[in-house]
């Protein structure tokens, strides 16, 4: 396969899934709202914060409120980490590989994109707004799908996954690293019934709610999520089984040795973290570490194939 | 004639699917019957649904303009095009004896030009070519066929005779759309395939890529086949993934591929290098190579023509084809099938004035108002004189124009094109269509005419042009075997 394909399907698995986590993310956040007392000040920044873009954000609206962040995340295509933008660089990045991937995934693909740019636009009303979303993750799953049952197990199929598993990895850390403390103000997160809430919602953006109830099956806590989240082995969004994963797409792709070694380095910063102590400002230092360690990999893998 | 067809009428021209008492044509009786019984409203839901596959599959051409960049839909007719099986085959002769002819005349003037030693073709048409590559000269490339792919543009007379408009050598673009026409009407329309006899135009990938897989300098193991793309900006860059995803051949960008010290051209792979045996380039001569031609092209790969030239890499076509894909050798056609197969010409020629010849020339200046000046060597319609539509001021710039530069032009007579009827507001309306069919040259065997072609046709009233960067669409073309309706 040409490097410059590679790359073209390494950054359309990252794209989609950044579009997918986005929506997971927005929906979660809006069923949020609706349990919390009214005049709740919810601050609006913090999902500015969980894709590092609050400069931009910054430039083009006066205010976070519900509004503007929405639009924001959503629709906008100055932003370049919407779903729209996003959508927009998936599709053509695959644009390039139409040859490579199955038919109907660039048909889905490419559907979504033109239904974002119209259709999700409307995004201010809470119910049209569940709507776009639900979409957007109902054809990311689509794609998903369509990959598993239509595509040869080839080097750009391991290439788009091996894309879509770091994107994991880093949307995991992003979610994780804007804690649920910090989506409500003080006062209201100590109110009893309040202080699940929060952390079920991280759970949900990340649909990973039902399968800590089976998995874990004590009441939701803000440890246990912590752990679940970085080191569970069976969930697929865990940070532990993005990690592996990618690993096993990599060790399938020709002489992977300097990104293999740049996985396990980051495979070992997760294993010697005492997790239990990863509280307040000692996780946010850990997942920093984390997403310095990720961006390696990603430059790593860039310098492998992608510039031979 | 029943309601739909009610008031349809062409009144002047050759209409494709109804004779001139409004009677249905060999071929496209079932057709007609057909689409009378959907009725309009049927009509309008089969046409969005048309729409729709479009929009969705992604069919897209690009166009540029001052907003830069734009994807648009291919815009699709959903009438079909018939044309009877027995004449298509006598057309599909003639433009198998064209090429052929075409591929013996490039050959010679790369080699020996014993067709200007003879006087047939006067040495200054060869001398300010602009597609003559005296870099090419002395190549003999495998079985002398220089234009493996050409597309023609096909248009008939008031009487319904098919004219060779132009030939196109370079990188003709279209056969995607031919092909993914077909699959949309059948998405749209599965009940007419039913009931007609309607020959399949799918193989043409499988027939270019046994037509590349023959050219590679390598033998006993299986080539590696490549597309050379300008990329994402070109306008048929739908049509080249298309193309690669069809053969199974690699797409490539010049910046994917470099030529090593032993001449041989590989591709930069995740594996490490690839050779590449055959190279179906669609990028045009003077951006293959900045080495030889033009030092500041971004799309080519430099020693590209050293490799060509070692034999390493066959390309098709190869470089400097279009020689013989240029108005003014356009009109000597006829003259060079005679010359080099000893026949007569199968499929006329438009009538064409040169204007560099003085005589001739004097004609077209005292014609201007009736007549279509083209220059020799752009496409998509671009740069075109239409005489009776023109202001006296464009007339008169033409003229200077032509004084100025008289191998640079030719004229040939406003053409009454044939109509056919096509979906407006609901309603069937005559349009004006051309044919450009797809004729791959091999030199292991017969060449290959594809069944039928790419239907063009003038979306508006009157229009005769076709082109889709100029508010041209398309139509499915279907050749129907004889014997059916």
């Amino acid at each position: 396969m040409l490097s410059r394909l590679a790359q073209n399907l390494f950054w359309a698995g990252r794209y989609l899934e950044r579009a997918e986590s986005g929506a997971r993310l927005i929906n979660a956040t809006t069923l949020l709202l609706l349990d919390l007392p009214r005049q709740t000040e919810f601050d609006w920044r913090a999902l500015v914060e969980i894709v590092g873009a609050e400069a931009l954000f910054a430039r083009h609206y006066p205010d976070a409120t519900e509004e503007s962040v929405m639009r924001f995340l959503s629709s906008d295509r100055d932003h370049p980490g919407s779903i729209a933008s996003s959508l927009a660089h998936a599709r053509e990045n695959l644009r390039h590989t139409r040859d490579r991937i199955p038919r109907e995934v660039w048909e889905e693909v490419n559907g979504l994109h033109l239904y974002m740019a119209d259709e999700g636009q409307h995004i201010e009303r809470r119910l049209a707004r569940s709507r776009v979303m639900e979409r957007v993750v109902r054809s990311g799953r689509m794609v998903a799908g369509l990959l598993e049952s239509g595509m040869s197990r080839d080097a750009a199929y391991d290439m788009l996954q091996l894309g879509m598993a770091i994107e994991r990895a880093d949307m995991t850390t992003r979610i994780l690293d804007v804690r649920a403390s910090d989506l409500l103000a003080d006062d209201v997160a100590d109110l009893p019934p309040y202080q699940t809430v929060q952390w079920i919602s991280v759970l949900k953006s990340l649909s990973a709610f039902q399968m800590y109830r089976r998995h874990v099956r004590t009441r939701v806590t803000g440890a246990g999520v912590v752990r679940f989240l970085l080191t569970d082995t069976a969930f697929p969004r865990s940070l532990r089984y993005c990690l592996a994963h990618a690993g096993q797409r990599l060790a399938r792709l020709p002489e992977p040795e300097p990104c293999t070694r740049q996985l396990d380095s980051a495979l070992a910063v997760l294993e010697q973290a005492e997790i239990s102590a990863l509280t307040g400002h000692r996780l946010s230092e850990f997942l920093d570490r984390m997403q310095i360690e990720l961006n390696r990999l990603n430059d790593a893998i860039g310098a492998r194939y992608f510039r031979p | 004639m029943t309601d739909f067809w009610a008031g349809y009428r062409s009144p002047g021209f050759f209409d494709e699917l109804f004779d001139a008492h409004g009677a249905p044509r060999d071929g496209a009786r079932e057709l007609t019957g057909q689409l009378e019984a959907f009725g309009p409203e049927e009509l309008a839901n089969r046409r969005a649904a048309a729409d729709l596959a479009i929009k969705s599959t992604g069919i897209t051409f690009t166009v540029y303009s001052d907003a830069g960049m734009i994807d648009r839909a291919w815009p699709f007719d959903v009438l079909p095009r018939t044309i009877a099986e027995h004449e298509w085959r006598r057309v599909s002769d003639g433009l198998r004896q064209r090429v052929s002819a075409l591929n013996r005349f490039i050959a010679d003037l790369y080699g020996d030009q014993r067709i200007i030693a003879d006087g047939v073709l006067p040495r200054a048409v060869l001398d300010q070519s602009v597609n003559f590559r005296p870099e090419c000269v002395g190549m003999r490339p495998p079985g002398d066929i220089w234009a493996h792919i050409c597309g023609s543009d096909l248009v008939r007379d008031g009487n319904g005779e098919f004219h060779v408009l132009e030939d196109n050598l370079r990188v003709p673009s279209g056969v995607s759309y031919m092909v993914e026409n077909r699959l949309v009407s059948k998405r749209v329309f599965p009940e007419l395939f039913e009931r007609h006899r309607i020959l399949p135009v799918d193989d043409y990938p499988s027939e270019l890529l046994d037509a590349l897989n023959a050219l590679s300098p390598r033998t006993g193991i299986t080539p590696n086949v490549a597309l050379l793309s300008p990329g994402v900006y070109n306008s048929a860059f739908f049509e080249h993934v298309w193309l690669a995803g069809q053969m199974g051949a690699e797409l490539v960008q010049g910046t994917d591929l470099y030529v090593d010290r032993d001449d041989c051209v590989y591709a930069r792979t995740i594996y490490g290098p690839q050779r590449v045996d055959v190279i179906y380039r669609r990028v045009d001569d003077l951006f293959l190579d900045p080495d030889v031609f033009r030092s500041d092209s971004m799309l080519g790969t430099p020693g590209l023509m050293r490799a060509w030239r070692a034999g390493k890499v066959a390309l098709a076509n190869a470089p400097g084809a279009g020689v013989a894909d240029d108005k003014v050798v356009y009109a000597f056609v006829p003259e060079i099938i005679r010359y080099y197969l000893g026949e007569e010409p199968k499929l006329p020629n438009v009538p064409s004035w040169l204007c560099m010849d003085p005589e001739q020339r004097e004609y077209v200046l005292a014609n201007l108002d009736t007549l279509v000046v083209k220059p020799a060597n752009e496409s998509g319609g671009y740069g075109m004189l239409i005489g009776p539509r023109a202001t006296p001021a464009e007339r008169e710039r033409f003229a200077e124009l032509i004084r100025a530069n008289p191998r640079n032009y030719m004229a040939q007579p406003t053409l009454a094109l044939s109509t056919a009827p096509t979906l407006v507001d609901g309603r069937a309306a005559p349009r004006h269509v051309d044919l450009r069919p797809f004729i791959v040259s091999r030199p292991d065997e017969d060449a290959f005419v594809t069944m039928g072609g790419l239907t063009r046709v003038a979306l508006r009233e009157g229009s005769l042009v076709v082109n889709s960067s100029q508010g041209g669409g398309s139509k499915d073309t279907w050749i129907v075997q004889d014997g059916d309706a």
